[in-house]
């Protein structure tokens, strides 16, 4: 049941949420879809109390999301320098989808915990999400692959953006309006391609390290 | 001092969820308002006045800017101002897009106020009901994130006398991908910790120092009735096609008096326990 | 009644040649306080995770071992995880809470008690273990001694029959150690609690112990009394961790009892007092290769003064051991030397700008996945090098995965091949055993004869007694005694060495064993 929910929420309902809410255009959808995404991150949150999360998994899910989170701060002397995305992306190719999703909302509360929590942290989570779950879904390709990698880095980039270009237009207009969507859309490309050009070299660099250190914890420690 | 963060983390989630909720579903002048002035002069009384009032220009910019470009992407009501491009600016849309950077901007104060409120300790608590493991994570996540940052600097600071040749960016990812080897292989130690204290044994409780006291029931339940009281009492107000201010019968004053008071507790609290605190040591 | 009882235990791991453990039989009995010793690699770890089902490593097993009197695989997880705690050396990676409260609660947590339990086990051994002041702070603020008694307080809240403990204070300063100790020694007697520890440092917890196991290639080497056992230890390689006073009477080769104390020591070496004056090299040249002058820092603009006013010189080509307690600024001094933080008066003058750090954690020089990689990186010729460090066989092993004295031979090695003229080392010998230690002296000492500037920051007296020129003393942000380490050590009241303690008064400027045994032999010929 709750495996039919992870993939019906995120994948059919929230886009679905999204569309009807582009028609209708009413303006309290700003706070229904900010609950709606936050609600599409309980069934992820529910399988925690499952066994299958066992201490390793759970360490490593929350060092994997420390280092997204002071990543933040590491790389802040380089402008757009954010490893968050390839973090959920490496984290959710060698645990999985789930695993990558958590990563990924997860990341998002708690940077936001530093960085300030606002409106926009259930965007971000569902965001960051969606990104890791759709890698897990992934996973061979973008193991096997440098180029699956990069077209999903940049793929990655534009989803991300999409998502808060949605909630900023929704915040700014109390309901979606195309018009401003896709003047927003414009105007931060510029930085959406740094942004998936730091995405890139993240993933190209650290895919291949973490993947190393991983298989050698699995192969010394059995996780 | 016991001052309005040391209320329960439910009592206070419950009234920052109420009054953003209810500032973002019901567009109003009014409320937007009320709302606005509650959260900034909140925020002036648990925060760093300087900077709350530094923040203000930025925000207000930011009003500005939302009331000026809604009436450039909504072309609705009745009252054209004037004509860009053959797109009608209307007075309408204008009112409108005031009332939302109000709303926008009050709820930005609110969060703003929340962070300062809200700490770790409460996250955990919130959590910790959600799911103890969540809460778990979240805690070994603060635990982590500090200690990472300082053991990067360490590398990073050695690493800067082995290649001096190479760019900073990749000094810096190179002992970023040392810091994620030491930090997993860390990682093995603390989970055999936690098995060796019957970690998934069974389910988890999740212990917090927390406790809800008589006066958490108290507020609780005034911000809830004072939200219901406010929500069934709304105010309608119609923007387009022409701005209609709504009528001042009991029920709509009643509504905003409700609102009011709820937006205006976290500051009247926090002022009326300093005020206590100094008449207390006055009486010694 | 017996808590353990071990019959032929014997222990292979998976793809290993030989066996770990091998026919083992041992008893511990209730509240017995059993401390077992051992070179690295005779199975100390392996011993005690045995007695752990959550953290048995994966192997073939023979023999068996009885809990309460029952086999431990019959034990129930919520038995086992309750009733027998387990402290492992880290004391940071141990931690898994952020606060001092959640980190005390988690075992609780995990039997899944309610709230009101918790908080009364939770407030009674905060306070039994003088957390109570700490109880909100965040466990990242703790010192490492403070975390591991916080970790053996999340320990005793679970109430367990028996605490195992593995090397709990080899990462802690002397000082935090002797505490540790001390609230182990006060949870045996107040509790009766049964006490299972492997250590590596002797001097202070051999006495403690009611019986002494020894552990050899994993087989029992010796197991009994610890003054019988130190007696019995005489000519072996283990013998020179015991405590100095059991060394000297295996060493004058007397009948009795074996002292382990100080004071046992003194009583016996007061009949051998004699004149012999111990030499030591006094430093011939004036050259500076460092000069600190007046130096002040303060971390924050509205904290307190680390440095008050510091002078420091240090000489080229001696081996200068800065000592002090911990927070003192040691490790700033070094820092402000090294260049990475900078004073807001005073000056340094550093003649050479060769300068080397050896961080806290050695671990921290290495980034790639092979150490003949990461040697590789520095300098291509490094052959040479590794072959003088002994390093040769272990250039295809991940860094992570050598021992505590091969990872600082490692990173010593690396150091090295940036050509440095000075060297500066932050606590080089945290988490190493006694042969681990002798060795990074010799190496060091060897480095210094080259003409190699040696500047160590230290806790470990013991250490700096034996290796260094000379001793500094850093208190209340200055350095306040300074000396050559003989009579740095013979002239100090607290700040000495066991060895110093026992021949004060009897033997002149002997602090370490070697002196004192310099001293008895030249006395033997008056």
């Amino acid at each position: 049941m709750r495996k039919a929910l992870i993939y019906i929420v995120p994948l059919l309902l929230i886009p679905a949420a999204v569309i009807t809410g582009a028609v209708i255009g009413d303006r309290s959808y700003a706070a229904v879809s900010a609950i709606v995404a936050l609600l599409s991150c309980v069934p992820f949150f529910l399988g925690f109390e499952s066994k299958k999360y066992s201490s390793r998994r759970l360490v490593i899910l929350a060092v994997m999301t420390a280092l997204s989170v002071a990543g933040r701060f590491i790389f802040a002397p380089v402008p757009f320098f954010k490893p968050v995305t390839a973090i959920v992306i490496i984290s959710a190719v060698y645990f999985g989808g789930e695993f990558g999703f958590l990563t990924g909302a997860l990341s998002a509360v708690l940077s936001n915990f530093y960085f300030g929590q606002g409106p926009w942290t259930p965007f971000q989570m569902l965001a960051w999400g969606l990104i890791g779950f759709i890698a897990g879904l992934l996973a061979d390709p973008l193991k096997r692959s440098k180029l699956a990698l990069i077209i999903y880095a940049v793929l990655s980039g534009f989803l991300y953006s999409a998502v808060m270009d949605v909630w900023t237009t929704m915040w700014a207009d109390g309901g979606f309006n195309l018009s401003r969507f896709l003047a927003l859309t414009a105007t931060s490309l510029p930085i959406t391609a740094v942004y998936i050009v730091s995405n890139i070299i993240f993933l190209l660099v650290l895919m291949k390290v973490i993947g190393v250190k991983i298989e050698r914890l699995i192969t010394k420690y059995e996780i | 001092m016991n001052t309005f963060r040391n209320l329960h983390p439910v009592t206070l989630l419950c009234c920052f969820l109420y009054i953003t909720v209810f500032s973002v579903f019901n567009f109003n002048p009014i409320y937007s308002g009320l709302s606005l002035c509650g959260a900034f002069l909140f925020a002036l009384v648990i925060q760093d006045k300087k900077a709350v009032l530094r923040s203000f220009i930025g925000y207000f910019i930011l009003l500005i800017l939302i009331a000026v470009t809604n009436p450039l992407f909504s072309h609705n009501g009745a009252t054209a101002l004037f004509f860009i491009n053959d797109n009608r600016i209307t007075l309408e849309a204008f009112i409108y897009g005031v009332t939302l950077g109000m709303a926008v901007v009050s709820v930005l104060y609110w969060f703003r106020c929340f962070n300062e409120v809200f700490d770790s300790e409460k996250y955990l608590y919130v959590f910790g009901r959600v799911s103890p493991k969540l809460a778990l994570v979240f805690s070994m996540t603060l635990r982590f994130v500090p200690e990472l940052i300082g053991s990067f600097k360490s590398v990073n600071a050695s690493q800067k006398r082995f290649d001096k040749s190479r760019g900073r960016l990749r000094r810096y990812l190179s002992s970023f991908s040392a810091v994620i080897g030491q930090s997993l292989e860390d990682a093995v130690i603390t989970s055999d910790s936690m098995n060796a204290r019957g970690f998934n044994l069974k389910k988890r409780t999740s212990f917090s120092r927390f406790r809800f006291t008589f006066y958490d029931a108290v507020y609780l339940t005034v911000f809830t009735v004072l939200t219901a009281v406010a929500a069934f009492n709304t105010a309608s107000f119609e923007y387009y096609p022409t701005f209609c201010p709504p009528e001042l019968d009991l029920r709509t004053v009643i509504g905003i008096i409700s609102f009011g008071a709820l937006a205006f507790i976290p500051f009247v609290y926090e002022i009326s326990e300093e005020i206590r605190w100094k008449l207390s040591l006055s009486k010694i | 009644m017996e808590t353990f009882s071990v019959k032929n235990l014997s222990f292979k791991f998976n793809n290993a040649a030989s066996r770990a453990l091998s026919d083992i039989n041992l008893s511990v009995s209730s509240g017995e306080f059993l401390l077992v010793i051992g070179e690295s690699g005779s199975g100390k770890t392996t011993l005690l995770r045995m007695f752990k089902n959550e953290l048995r490593p994966k192997g073939e097993l023979s023999g068996e071992i009885l809990f309460l009197q029952k086999n431990i695989d019959e034990l129930s997880d919520n038995d086992s995880a309750a009733k027998i705690g387990y402290i492992a050396q880290n004391p940071d990676a141990q931690i898994v809470s952020d606060r001092v409260y959640g980190e005390l609660a988690f075992g609780l947590e995990s039997l899944g008690l309610d709230n009101k339990v918790i908080r009364a086990r939770v407030s009674e051994f905060a306070s039994y273990f003088g957390l109570s002041g700490d109880f909100r702070k965040k466990t990242a603020s703790l010192s490492g001694g403070q975390k591991q008694l916080l970790n053996l307080a999340a320990v005793m809240a679970m109430e367990p029959e028996v605490i195992i403990l593995d090397e709990p204070t080899s990462q802690l300063d002397p000082i935090s150690a002797s505490e540790f100790l001390d609230a182990l020694r006060r949870v045996n007697e107040d509790f009766g609690k049964t006490m299972i520890i492997a250590e590596h440092h002797l001097s202070e917890v051999f006495k403690l112990a009611d019986k002494v196991l020894c552990l050899e290639n994993g087989g029992v080497k010796a197991c009994g009394k610890p003054s019988e056992l130190a007696a019995f230890l005489k000519g072996e390689r283990i013998e020179q961790t015991l405590p100095v006073s059991a060394r000297i009477f295996n060493h004058l080769g007397l009948d009795g009892g074996c002292p382990l104390s100080v004071k046992e020591g003194r009583a016996m070496l007061g009949e051998y007092k004699n004149n012999h004056q111990i030499s030591y090299k006094e430093i011939k040249t004036d050259k500076k290769i460092i000069d600190c002058r007046d130096l002040w820092f303060r971390y924050d603009k509205n904290g307190s003064d680390i440095l008050k006013g510091c002078d420091l010189s240090v000489y080229q080509g001696e081996f200068y051991a800065l000592l002090g307690e911990n927070g003192c600024g040691k490790s700033t001094l070094l820092n402000l030397i090294n260049g990475s933080v900078k004073q807001y008066r005073g000056k340094i003058r550093r003649f050479s700008d060769r300068l080397a750090c050896l961080p806290q954690n050695p671990r921290n020089l290495f980034v790639k996945d092979k150490l003949g990689e990461d040697l590789e990186m520095v300098n291509n010729s490094y052959k040479e090098l590794s072959d003088k460090f002994n390093l040769s066989h272990l250039l295809d092993r991940h860094p992570y995965d050598l021992s505590g004295g091969e990872l600082q031979r490692a990173a010593l090695c690396k150091l090295m091949l940036t050509k440095p003229e000075v060297l500066l080392l932050d606590e080089a010998t945290k988490g190493l055993d006694s042969f681990a230690k002798n060795e990074l002296g010799a190496f060091l000492r060897a480095l210094t004869n080259e003409g190699l500037t040696v500047l160590c920051v230290t806790h470990d007296l013991d250490f700096a007694a034996e290796f260094a020129d000379r001793c500094g003393l850093l208190f209340d942000g200055g350095i306040t005694v300074e000396n050559y380490s003989n009579p740095f050590f013979s002239s100090n009241a607290f700040y000495i060495t066991q060895s110093a303690k026992i021949s004060r008064g009897i033997f002149t400027n002997a602090v370490t064993y070697d002196d004192i045994i310099k001293c008895l032999d030249a006395g033997d010929g008056v």
